[in-house]
């Protein structure tokens, strides 16, 4: 999953950023307003987590113009606003949540998890491929029983792949939504990464089931050049 | 009695509670994702947080200069 944080003190966007890392997501920064409502607008986030007070364009006029154009992305709102009319103002302009600066990480993750189980992305908290599982909540994957155990960024990428299951995913998709915009998407990471997967999905069963699709990029559960 | 604040002094609180709240958010962060880290991610959490805390002294200073100025000065109601 994909988060873009606009948040204009740098530190605390760090320290964000490092936090949802840590769990897993992709997440990509900006301290700019201008800049975080292109990125908004260019790539395809499952959560924007969005500061108020940004230089720039404001948080409210980013927010007005971004559910103009997708209606559907999760936003969650930080400020340090806390007045009534303040989050009545953000709710109806779109929000879908607000956080009150000070705020705890363990509380801004908490809520970022119920954002997203909450109906932009599919509802399944276990993601199934014949025999292989990936539980997303208990971060857990299984093949034919057996425990499979994943890097951080492997786990990602089976997520990924998972949810796009009998689709073909190119390598740029998945430096998107696997890694971020700042990583250099002419690195080989995606097929070694793939290789690291193949090692520990397919090995020993007789159907393979992460495909390689020539000339475009790779493909989970359906038939390909595995 | 009156308890509204007037609005010169809404205006200060807002300031101030935003001076507050954007180095406690990150002080509060920094600690947080600190417990269990390598040891140099921990020497970098400590890091932020001295300087967060700085960014807090600065703000109880300049609070401190209000108050000297409105003694001398009284602010109207």
């Amino acid at each position: 999953m994909r988060i873009l944080i606009v948040e204009d003190d740098p530190a605390l966007a760090s320290f964000i950023r490092k936090g949802l890392e840590a769990e897993h997501y992709a997440v990509d920064t900006t301290t700019d307003g201008h800049q975080g409502r292109a990125m908004a607008f260019e790539f395809d986030y499952d959560l924007v987590i969005l500061d108020l007070n940004l230089p720039g364009a404001d948080g409210i006029t980013i927010l007005k113009s971004l559910r103009q154009v997708k209606p559907n992305i999760a936003v969650m709102i930080l400020t340090a606003r806390s007045k009534v009319e303040d989050r009545v103002l953000c709710l109806d302009t779109g929000a879908d949540d607000y956080v009150v600066k000070p705020f705890s990480f363990s509380e801004l993750s908490a809520r970022v998890r119920a954002l997203l189980r909450r109906g932009h992305l599919p509802v399944e908290s276990v993601l199934t491929v014949r025999d292989l599982k990936l539980d997303r909540v208990e971060r857990r994957v299984e093949r034919s029983g057996r425990r499979i155990e994943l890097t951080t960024k492997e786990f990602a990428l089976l997520e990924y792949l998972m949810r796009n299951a009998g689709r073909r995913v190119t390598r740029p998709m998945i430096i998107e939504h696997v890694w971020n915009v700042t990583f250099d998407s002419t690195t080989n990471v995606v097929d070694v990464y793939i290789n690291y997967l193949r090692r520990k999905v397919d090995d020993g069963f007789e159907q393979p089931l992460i495909h390689t699709v020539r000339g475009v990029g790779y493909q989970i559960g359906a038939n390909g050049v595995a | 009695m009156n308890s509204e604040p007037s609005p010169l002094r809404s205006d200060v609180l807002g300031d101030l509670v935003h001076s507050l709240s954007q180095p406690l958010t990150t002080l509060r962060c920094a600690l947080e994702l600190s417990i269990g880290q390598d040891p140099q991610q921990q020497i970098e959490a400590v890091a932020a947080a001295i300087e967060q805390t700085d960014r807090l002294i600065s703000v109880v200073r300049r609070m401190q200069k209000y108050l000297d100025s409105a003694r001398i000065t009284p602010l109207k109601e």
